[in-house]
């Protein structure tokens, strides 16, 4: 019996990538140890394979690929989101079986047909178990080797994928070969789907999907769900849908000393409209903050708006977009680097002195530890369900039998509970 | 009988160890089961496993959420366990009380395997706790549902 999440943490480490990208609220913990943005860590990956290092990313939603290059090395980019359009080999694991499965031979398609791979993993395939043998895949090891011409080469994606599908006959003959029937239900992970899709393959087969109405009676098939809807609407297709998904959810938290938390409890927003470019889905989830880039943010304020607006970015992100004078901006950056700016630093992170533009002591990266907090236990009254683990999301609070635990080894010190607490008894 | 079982939790390695013993259990006492989980958002967030424990063909299972961490949000169910219900603190310990629930819950499953887990890895406090709570009666109240759930599911078949 093995946990998905530990097979996939075995891989990177056994498989020794030496370029790995991992955005920061991706569900599982992995070492990153490229600082950037996940669009610029997509080019950063796929030049460090093109000259024979192995390279992994692992983002939420991998953004789109716009300079594709044969690779020498292994490039594997791991995702939870489908993509709109194939430009490179995808490996669907709906469960932990097809995950451990699939994983190894990702990567030997990677190798094999020196193209990166994308890895799509369903709500089913993380913090699941598997009964399967777990091994290691023996893959060659590489040295990075570069010559003038390396960057130039274009590489013809139509042959490339031609080349694919023959390479990989017994992949693609397990794409479905007859229409599928008017009504699919998501009720069995176990559907008739491909696990493979190849940019070729697919626009060969969209005939099949053609007048198909689609019912999903599962939580665990939601990507596989909203792929189809997202792929066959950008093929033209017209399709029914209808959702009877059950509703079983359990709380969203956020990581300890996150950023986001902290302005929500000490600066209040409700004048402002809040845009930030780090991508998390609990923060999303949980205080609905809309995603952006800071060039859409400062073309948003062109003109001056009929409401305040600021941008929650990280710090790396200022010297490629200078600020242009006279439109009403807003920021607070996330000090990721060293850079200097004329915002000031507030020195404690919970001592925040104005409400907007200023440079906050960390990033989601590299979240700073304070001294930690105790809980009064004569004033704490909250003993069932406390107001400061809900208002915060912050896990490491949990219900003690007559006052608020905390767990040190997670509490960070941020200090983001102090304010929810209404009998002031953490401190 | 069938069961579907909900177990929430934060993540945690105990919870981990928890759910491999807990499956295996089930595999031992010929009980088929299929693991579903959420999605999610954090690697801090809570998780929900949906284990179906298939031992019939019956349609009807008995439904449960066994709830480690108290981070079920969700809609009410009759058979709802968390550590405030069987009055345990949330002090590590609990995920092997809250497991021990599960024996008094699916009545023909052993807790041969976790015991002897237990044993051979030395965690005293653990397997003390974890004998407790599957030797130990369910709250009354939970009896009774659970009770009369197993009573529903053997006419409804």
């Amino acid at each position: 019996m093995i946990n998905t999440t530990q097979a996939l943490e075995e891989y990177i480490k056994n498989l020794q990538f030496s370029c790995v990208y991992a955005e920061k609220s991706f569900p599982i913990k992995v070492e990153s140890n490229i600082l950037s943005s996940s669009r610029e860590a997509v080019e950063y990956l796929i030049s460090s394979a093109v000259v024979g290092n192995k390279a992994a990313g692992f983002f939420r939603s991998l953004p789109p690929i716009s300079n594709l290059r044969d690779t020498r090395g292994i490039c594997v980019f791991v995702s939870l989101e489908l993509p709109l359009n194939f430009s490179i080999p995808i490996f669907f694991c709906r469960d932990a079986a097809t995950l451990l499965e699939l994983f190894p031979r990702a990567l030997k398609t990677s190798q094999d047909a020196n193209t990166p791979v994308q890895i799509v993993l369903g709500a089913n395939a993380l913090h699941n178990y598997a009964d399967t043998n777990f091994r290691i895949p023996d893959l060659d090891r590489l040295t990075p080797y570069i010559q003038s011409d390396t960057f130039t080469n274009e590489v013809d994606r139509e042959l490339k994928n031609k080349k694919l599908s023959a390479d990989y006959k017994d992949l693609s003959a397990l794409l479905p070969m007859e229409p599928f029937g008017e009504t699919l239900v998501f009720e069995d992970p176990l559907l008739s789907f491909p696990l493979y899709l190849f940019p070729l393959n697919i626009k060969e087969q969209r005939d099949l999907f053609k007048g198909l109405r689609l019912i999903n009676t599962t939580n665990s098939n939601k990507e596989l769900f909203h792929y189809f809807l997202n792929d066959l609407l950008n093929m033209n297709i017209r399709i029914e849908t209808e959702i009877q998904a059950r509703q079983t959810e359990t709380e969203t938290l956020l990581c300890p000393g996150c950023p986001f938390m902290l302005f929500s409890s000490y600066l209040s927003f409700t004048d402002y409209l809040v845009f930030t470019s780090i991508p998390c889905a609990a923060v999303e989830k949980k205080l609905g903050f809309s995603l952006i880039t800071l060039h859409e943010y400062l073309g948003i304020n062109f003109k001056r708006l009929n409401r305040q607006t600021v941008y929650i970015g990280n710090l790396s992100e200022l010297p490629a977009a200078p600020i242009p004078s006279g439109g009403d901006y807003h920021f607070i950056f996330l000090k990721d680097t060293d850079i200097e700016t004329t915002f000031p630093i507030p020195r404690l992170p919970y001592k925040l002195k104005q409400k907007v533009d200023f440079i906050f002591p960390y990033t989601c990266n590299n979240v700073k530890r304070y001294s930690r907090l105790k809980v009064n236990k004569k004033k704490c009254r909250c003993k069932d369900d406390p107001t400061c683990a809900l208002k915060t999301a912050c896990p490491a609070f949990a219900p003690g039998e007559e006052y608020v635990f905390i767990n040190e080894e997670l509490c960070t010190g941020c200090r983001a509970c102090v304010p929810a607490c209404q009998y002031k008894a953490l401190s | 009988m069938n069961y579907t079982i909900h177990f929430c939790s934060k993540l945690s390695s105990a919870f981990d160890t928890v759910m491999k013993l807990a499956v295996e259990t089930a595999s031992e006492a010929d009980y088929a089961t299929k693991i579903y989980t959420s999605q999610s958002y954090s690697p801090f967030s809570s998780i929900m496993l949906d284990i179906h424990f298939i031992g019939s063909a019956k349609k009807k299972a008995i439904e449960a959420v066994l709830d480690f961490d108290g981070v079920y949000i969700g809609k009410s169910v009759s058979l709802y366990i968390s550590p405030k219900i069987i009055d345990i603190a949330y002090d590590g310990l609990h995920y092997w009380g809250i497991a021990g629930t599960l024996f008094k819950i699916i009545g023909d499953l052993s807790p041969a395997l976790i015991t002897s887990y237990l044993l051979k890895t030395n965690r005293e406090r653990e397997l003390s706790v974890f004998k407790q709570f599957s030797l130990k009666s369910l709250p009354l109240s939970i009896q009774e549902t659970l009770a009369l759930m197993q009573k529903e599911a053997e006419l409804k078949s």
